[in-house]
């Protein structure tokens, strides 16, 4: 008998971007740069899966449409630092950090 | 009450800083703990402070301002954290406690070469001692700011360049200085500036921290949750989850935050130039008082400190009078300064020290004067 994979897709859910670090000091300095430069970016629990848990507890979710913007942003802004750019699929819930 | 004990702490803050106590207090979950509502609040706050405080002291990287408790636990992590067996280490002899209690151990334990540049009658430092002392094989010269007994403010640029000419890190104690005149670490050549909240910054008490220079490195002192890299068996090295093990008193550090705003928005200059008239004022009256005696050097800059003698008194019974019979407080004794009141000549006699804030006012002076002319009598 084949086996059947059904693959459920959560509400909102999609690919996204995150930007992973090390310490949450670099994700804050990142999240104020990347408001001033007006792209938008959530503060989210970091996808320890993909990071292997070696990483501080939140990341910057990006919107997919949004990748290339943040690459060359992170490309300019060599001061800030970041451990990785990766892709996931996490849901994007537009009520993030709303308090930050 | 008369407060004139500003040098231990300051007794009147600000409303915005108990404000913002309150309010943290409230809405404030554990900060760098998780990405909800409360936990990114209390991020957010430990954050801005870490990029206020940086800003305040002309400081250009907010991760390595590292919190702590208070001055002394700074200056701990600080002379823990770098010096090693053996090494040399000039220091001073107006040193507080927290700066000769780590040292003397570290030479009991780690059989440092520790060497004191001596003060003068008027708690003076020499340049030309520095000189003398100071050399190739020094891994660290450590001096305070501004002596909590003299209030004389030691000239940390120069010592800076003597330390930095022979490849010495250069660690300054602020307690007596941060808030209460311009500090400017990258003018000053501050490798480690050690500073604490509650006293002229006029944040709450269990706040504090050190600013570190990127490329000195200190030892983690302790270790423990952090939020990141659970999985890493090691405390992360980066500043300032190194030296942060634990809950932070994100409360204290909301307080510490608006306090600075305070200060900013005053500024710190006017600050300084009221204290200094203030200083100066205190200082003419009391020094016209017969049996009165002065400790200090009042021709060049100065924090609001003035500490006297009245005859041969106790200074711990003329601090009682004050208290009891006029309502004013000051501090007494030998002010964890051991070195410079042996210097001074007043190991038996101690000292009374004035020491006086924003918030002070001339009429509290003038009953000072009035207060001690009367003891004097």
């Amino acid at each position: 008998m084949p086996l059947l994979i059904i693959y459920v897709k959560m509400d909102n859910s999609d690919f996204h971007y995150f930007i992973i670090f090390d310490i949450y000091e670099d994700a804050m300095a990142m999240h104020d740069e990347l408001d001033k430069a007006s792209i938008e970016n959530k503060i989210s629990p970091a996808p320890l899966d993909l990071v292997e848990g070696v990483c501080c507890g939140v990341s910057l979710m990006i919107q997919p449409e949004d990748r290339e913007k943040v690459s060359v942003f992170l490309e300019e802004k060599k001061n800030l630092k970041y451990k990785k750019f990766i892709k996931a699929m996490r849901s994007f819930k537009p009520k993030r950090d709303r308090y930050c | 009450m008369i407060y004139l004990d500003n040098a231990a702490t300051t007794l009147h803050k600000p409303d915005v800083v108990i404000d913002a106590v309150v309010k943290a207090m409230k809405t404030q979950g554990n900060a760098s703990r998780g990405a909800h509502g409360a936990t990114l609040s209390a991020s957010r706050v430990v954050y801005d402070a870490r990029v206020k405080i940086a800003k305040f002291f002309n400081f250009d990287k907010p991760s390595n301002v590292i919190f702590t408790c208070n001055s002394t636990e700074a200056l701990n992590i600080a002379i823990n954290g770098i010096i090693k067996a053996g090494d040399k280490v000039v220091s001073t002899d107006t040193e507080h406690n927290s700066v000769l209690r780590p040292l003397y151990h570290l030479q009991k334990t780690k059989n440092i070469d520790l060497q004191f540049v001596k003060a003068d009658g008027k708690g003076v430092l020499s340049l030309d001692d520095f000189e003398r002392i100071v050399d190739k094989d020094t891994k660290v010269v450590v001096v305070n700011h501004a002596s909590n007994l003299t209030g004389n403010v030691n000239d940390i640029k120069s010592i800076g360049e003597i330390a930095h000419k022979n490849g010495a890190i250069f660690i300054v104690d602020g307690s007596q200085s941060a808030g209460t005149m311009k500090v400017d670490v990258k003018d000053l050549g501050i490798d480690v500036y050690c500073f604490t909240g509650h006293k002229g910054l006029f944040g709450p008490q269990g706040t504090g921290g050190l600013l570190v220079k990127d490329g000195i490195e200190i030892d983690a002192w302790k270790r423990g949750g952090s939020g990141v890299k659970t999985y890493s068996e090691d405390q992360p090295l980066e500043y300032p989850t190194r030296l942060e093990a634990g809950t932070l008193n994100s409360h204290g550090i909301a307080g510490l935050s608006a306090a600075i705003d305070f200060i900013d928005e005053i500024g710190v200059d006017k600050i300084e130039g009221k204290e200094k008239e203030l200083t100066e004022y205190f200082y003419n009256k009391a020094k016209e008082i017969n049996g009165v005696k002065i400790y200090g050097d009042f021709s060049k800059q100065h924090a609001a400190i003035v500490s006297l003698n009245v005859k041969d008194y106790d200074s711990g019974e003329v601090s009682d009078a004050l208290s009891n019979d006029y309502g004013i407080a000051t501090r007494p004794g030998a002010h964890c300064a051991p070195r410079l009141h042996i210097d001074l000549g007043t190991k038996y006699q101690g000292a009374v020290r004035f020491s006086f804030s924003y918030f002070t006012t001339y009429e509290e002076l003038d009953a000072a004067i009035k207060a001690l002319k009367e003891i004097a009598s």
